[in-house]
């Protein structure tokens, strides 16, 4: 009896040890992560992606998918690989097109604007728990107008501000958008979600869930942008890597993104 | 830590004091400091807790609200979620994406940034009524709730009275 409340003792002492010891390598990993990886990097030329694969002779078709890219594309703006990457880019690359045009920024600032009554009654949010996101995002694209490339940069790639803020709240987005037509998007979840408001809650709500091919899709519709993505997935491919495209074909604003296996990047077309 | 993380936890601090929630009084631990909270939270009635005064803390990461605050039990704590330092083990006080570790809870709350720290609360009145012994912090705990209530019963009343006599 004395026994077998001892081994209970050592198991309930080892299985909280497991915990924590996982947990300290996940924390390491992040720390290596965080310290290696900007948020959102300088314009690196296309064949920077090219250093990955050298020399790796299963690469070959990630390497010709490279000569492709830059037969298109110019540069590159790689975002850090903490499971935001996706709305990272979104932001930035959105950011950049309507610095540039001031007919979509209106239309895209009125939309962000108008968008907490639907977050709060389509999708189900409290207003107490979002409204410090929605002000943080709305106040970003106020003051795109007078920002510069360089302090567009600088806001994005500083940690723990504009960017994480940013991304709770088009996460947010994201989900109210999947809830305000669940029978349509409901087929298309993975791994055996029932409903939309489960999948949210643990897929699209917290940090580091990475944003999937639904969701890629609710976002782009809901800011109404067109969304052209480049599949450097190392598949065989004869002339031209694969691009899926979401969103209204006919809008004005059109973003580049590139995907590799579990990440994305920005890209920039040559002029 | 981020200007936004501290503005959040000022309004919710704000807010919780203006509006508070049943069972549940909140403060900080040093007013300088608003990642550190102090909790007192009593027992449900109608739960083996009922007249409880248990004195907890709310510990938030220099990256709230990405990762989530830690809620420990200072007063002493018999139950299967709370491990035996007093950590409270709860599905939505787990960052995201440990679930590859521990394929059980994959499909429960996480953590998420629009979740407050009322959420947080209601959810640990929740566990003091409604233990869950399928993922147990505290094994032995967890399996005297199963196999002997009335044993569980007699320690949780041991718990119970020392926080009556220290409060």
């Amino acid at each position: 009896m004395a026994d077998e409340s001892q081994s209970k003792d050592e198991d309930n002492t080892s299985n909280f040890q497991k915990v924590q010891q996982t947990q300290a390598q996940l924390e390491a990993i992040e720390k290596e992560i965080r310290e290696n990886q900007p948020l959102t990097s300088e314009l690196k030329p296309i064949a920077t992606l090219k250093a990955v694969y050298n020399g790796d002779d299963n690469a070959k078709f990630f390497v010709s998918g490279v000569d492709y890219l830059s037969t298109l594309y110019q540069s590159t703006r790689m975002t850090r690989g903490d499971g935001s990457c996706y709305y990272r880019s979104f932001l930035y690359s959105l950011s950049e097109h309507l610095m540039k045009n001031e007919a979509e920024l209106t239309r895209i600032t009125k939309y962000v604007k108008e968008s907490n009554s639907a977050v709060i009654n389509v999708g189900g949010y409290d207003e107490m728990a979002i409204d410090i996101f929605y002000e943080a995002i709305v106040e970003f694209f106020e003051e795109l107008p007078k920002m510069t490339p360089e302090k567009l940069h600088e806001e994005l790639t500083q940690e723990n501000a504009t960017s994480d803020y940013c991304t709770w709240y088009l996460r947010v987005l994201t989900a109210t958008f999947l809830k305000s037509d669940p029978s349509r998007f409901l087929p298309y979840l993975e791994d055996g979600y029932m409903d939309i408001a489960t999948y949210c809650q643990t897929q699209i709500e917290p940090m580091g869930k990475e944003c999937t091919m639904v969701s890629v899709l609710a976002l782009a519709e809901a800011f109404q942008v067109r969304v052209q993505i480049e599949y450097l997935d190392g598949r065989p491919f004869e002339d031209k890597l694969t691009r899926h495209e979401f969103g209204p074909e006919e809008s004005l604003t059109k973003l580049s993104l590139l995907y590799r296996p579990g990440h994305y990047d920005v890209l920039y077309a040559t002029a | 830590m981020s200007e936004y993380g501290t503005e959040l936890l000022k309004r919710q601090l704000t807010e919780l004091s203006k509006n508070p929630i049943d069972l549940v009084s909140v403060g900080l631990v040093d007013d300088s400091n608003v990642y550190e909270w102090e909790i007192m939270i009593m027992g449900p009635d109608g739960t083996l807790y009922e007249g409880g005064f248990f004195k907890a803390r709310l510990t938030f990461p220099s990256d709230f609200p990405n990762m989530p605050p830690t809620m420990t039990f200072t007063s002493e704590m018999w139950h299967p979620n709370v491990y035996a330092d007093g950590k409270v083990c709860i599905s939505i006080l787990h960052p995201p994406g440990e679930d590859e570790f521990n394929s059980q809870e994959s499909a429960d709350e996480r953590w998420r940034p629009i979740l407050g720290v009322e959420q947080i609360l209601i959810s640990v009145i929740s566990m003091l009524s409604d233990p869950n012994d399928e993922s147990p912090a505290n094994l032995d705990a967890a399996v005297m709730w199963r196999n002997d209530k009335t044993a569980f019963k007699k320690k949780v009343r041991q718990v119970v009275r020392k926080s009556q006599e220290e409060c």
